[in-house]
């Protein structure tokens, strides 16, 4: 098998991965690995909903592709049975608030804080990465494999744990928003279609960009967009790219 | 003839005790278990025996080298085995400490027909027994005697345990006293205090300081100090979440116990020699451990492996007895560790009773309510509860008769009564 015959092959198995419902990504929050948080909470719940989603990696941030993160496995439900859970939870989809969070911190030279904001809203302030790391790591630790699926818990937010997301994150006395900007946007109070984005920032070693987009749906998808997504025919354009360089250079060395 | 009255008198009750114990086997006595807080052991021992009619034994180890200004090693110790009398019904008891921590002990209370912890035998090392020759050691004896336990000291109430720890209600606990915790230095040679004396102008730490030490890659030196200069690490060295100091430390600067730290670091390698280890959420399981490890030189002329450079400082929370038998005042070993002042003010035992200070708990003792529960347990609880405002060392802890403030609840700053 040739080069470009093996490129193909492996191209058309990651499409059809890509494609496929894939398993739960992960079963336990293991801190300081870039894992993003996925937290909702309201005004009216005593519990809040928070859903390890997979490192940042896995969430797509990096990648140029656009991510079901149902059917990739990062939420470990299917978008009707989050929608179910969370209006089990919630009393329905409307006025939740709900957010990306996550990160690392090893030291000065080697840290990462990312925050969804509002969509279309100023790139929001995070001050100390590793003081913003540690209420994200409060809140994730509580996912210890327990949860149903494990990869989430429903944590009580209304008797002083001080482990859940509305009481590290949400509040406006929360550690989170006493360093930064709140993660949350809230769901209208109708919400029966349509749905939500918000944009997700990333601040690795002191620079911050934006990373992508998180929308959330009234029917419960999930999903990740990267902030520059190029149109199939860029792709497409790249691929010719690349196949004619291949060739080019095969006919060269064959010639050599 | 008073004196010979007074001499058969004594005599008298020497052999009345002395039969007692005689009477008493370590297979037939009642056996206590007692675990909790590293911290209020001191005073917890003093309580114990208080409880115990004289003439009792004891097999104590892991004690620290140094207990002054303890009136004895095994108030320090880490382990320890009596063997005596209640004072209050005469009952034959074995009672058995081993201090594992704070939240440790309220995990024991709620869960105590399952949760065990590891004392040591009847017999360690040849020693113990009723009438046996008592034994002090600062070795690590073998704990193989597994036990539920009976009594806990907790630095917290039960509302601020760890959160699997707070249900179901403890019946029976009371507030034993006031136990003070201090911010300290790591000890450094002279030799290397003279090379960098930058080390001299940290002196004091406020909450926001500690905050950002705690949950960040370390901080700058020239936080605490206000040096521009000053740019070594100070790194936090601290106790694991089994810890009461560590959830006192937690709440004294703004934070939940449950908080999830990213900056602390354990303290390893060797006098002369120190190193960091990855900063996280781990800590020590023991105070006397992070006392001694605190106690290693060289740390200003070591490699920083967290943030590269040579030369960090560390600093830790600890509880009173753990630091002060570590400073130069009761250290003589060699160089000792350095107390810090908080927000500008020093520990004692004024400044906490006025208020003044803010870095302190109430310590309880809980008896825990299973099956199991022998009546002597509840006996010694009943007794401790009331020995403890007697069995307090000043400078070490306070009764809590003379406390000018009170925090409620334990997370509150304190409010002058």
């Amino acid at each position: 098998m040739n080069h470009i015959t093996k490129l193909a092959v492996a191209a058309a198995a990651a499409s059809a991965l890509a494609g496929s419902a894939q398993a739960q990504l992960v079963s336990q929050f293991t801190g300081n690995q870039d894992q993003l948080l996925l937290g909702f909470t309201s005004t009216t719940s005593g519990n809040d909903l928070v859903i390890d989603l997979g490192t940042a990696t896995q969430v797509g941030v990096g990648g140029s592709l656009q991510v079901n993160l149902n059917n990739n496995g990062n939420v470990g439900l299917s978008a009707a049975d989050l929608s179910t859970e969370l209006t089990s939870l919630f009393g329905g989809m409307g006025n939740l608030a709900f957010g990306v969070v996550g990160g690392h911190a090893v030291n000065q030279n080697n840290n990462a804080i990312f925050s969804t904001v509002a969509s279309g809203s100023a790139a929001p302030v995070l001050g100390g990465v590793g003081t913003l790391n540690s209420a994200a790591n409060t809140v994730g630790y509580q996912i210890d494999g327990s949860g149903s699926p494990a990869n989430q818990q429903v944590i009580a937010n209304n008797l002083g744990y001080g482990v859940s997301w509305k009481e590290q994150i949400d509040g406006s006395t929360s550690l989170w928003q006493k360093n930064g900007t709140s993660p949350d946007t809230t769901t209208p109070a109708t919400f029966t279609s349509g749905s939500v984005s918000e944009d997700l920032y990333g601040k690795v070693n002191g620079n911050e960009v934006l990373e992508g987009t998180v929308t959330l749906s009234a029917d419960g998808t999930v999903t990740y967009a990267p902030a520059v997504v190029p149109e199939p025919g860029t792709f497409a354009l790249a691929g010719l790219g690349v196949l004619s360089f291949t060739l080019r250079r095969r006919c060269f060395s064959k010639s050599a | 003839m008073k004196l010979n009255k007074l001499a058969m008198a004594t005599a008298i009750g020497l052999a009345s005790i002395g039969g007692a114990n005689a009477a008493c086997t370590t297979s037939t006595a009642t056996h206590i278990y007692i675990t909790g807080s590293t911290a209020f052991r001191g005073a917890a021992v003093a309580a114990i025996e208080a409880s115990l009619n004289p003439g009792f034994s004891y097999t104590a180890y892991k004690e620290s080298a140094s207990f002054a200004p303890y009136a004895t090693a095994r108030q320090t110790a880490g382990y320890a085995n009596y063997y005596g009398t209640l004072v209050s019904d005469g009952s034959c008891v074995v009672i058995k400490t081993a201090w594992s921590g704070s939240e440790a002990g309220y995990q024991d209370m709620v869960k105590c027909t399952s949760q065990k912890e590891s004392f040591m035998d009847d017999a360690v090392g040849g020693f113990g027994g009723f009438g046996a020759t008592s034994a002090d050691s600062t070795s690590t004896p073998a704990t193989t005697d597994s036990h539920l336990v009976d009594i806990t000291m907790s630095d917290t109430s039960q509302p601020f345990a760890k959160v699997a720890s707070r249900t179901p209600v403890i019946a029976n606990i009371c507030r034993a006293g006031i136990i003070p915790f201090v911010w300290v230095k790591n000890a450094q040679t002279a030799a290397d205090i003279a090379a960098h004396p930058e080390y001299n102008d940290l002196k004091n730490v406020t909450h926001p300081q500690l905050r950002v030490a705690i949950l960040n890659s370390g901080s700058k030196l020239s936080l605490f100090t206000g040096v521009a200069s000053e740019n070594k690490y100070v790194y936090v060295a601290g106790r694991d979440n089994n810890s009461g100091t560590r959830a006192n430390a937690l709440l004294d600067i703004g934070l939940p116990v449950t908080q999830a730290l990213v900056g602390q670091t354990i303290i390893g390698g060797a006098s002369g020699a120190p190193t960091l280890g990855a900063l996280g959420n781990a800590g020590q399981s023991s105070g006397g451990t992070l006392g001694n490890t605190m106690l290693y030189t060289g740390s200003a002329v070591a490699a920083d492996s967290i943030n590269g450079g040579t030369g960090w400082y560390a600093i830790a929370y600890m509880g009173k007895p753990d630091a002060i038998t570590r400073e130069a005042q009761y250290y003589t070993q060699g160089p000792a560790l350095i107390e810090l002042t908080l927000n500008g003010v020093a520990e004692s035992d004024n400044a906490i009773e006025q208020g003044q200070y803010s870095y302190w708990g109430q310590e309880y003792c809980a008896l825990a309510n299973c099956d199991t529960l022998s009546s002597e347990a509840g006996v010694l609880w009943t007794t401790m509860c009331s020995k403890f405002p007697t069995s307090i060392t000043a400078g070490l802890e306070i009764p809590m008769t003379a406390m000018q403030a009170t925090k409620t609840p334990d997370s509150a700053d304190p409010i002058h009564n």
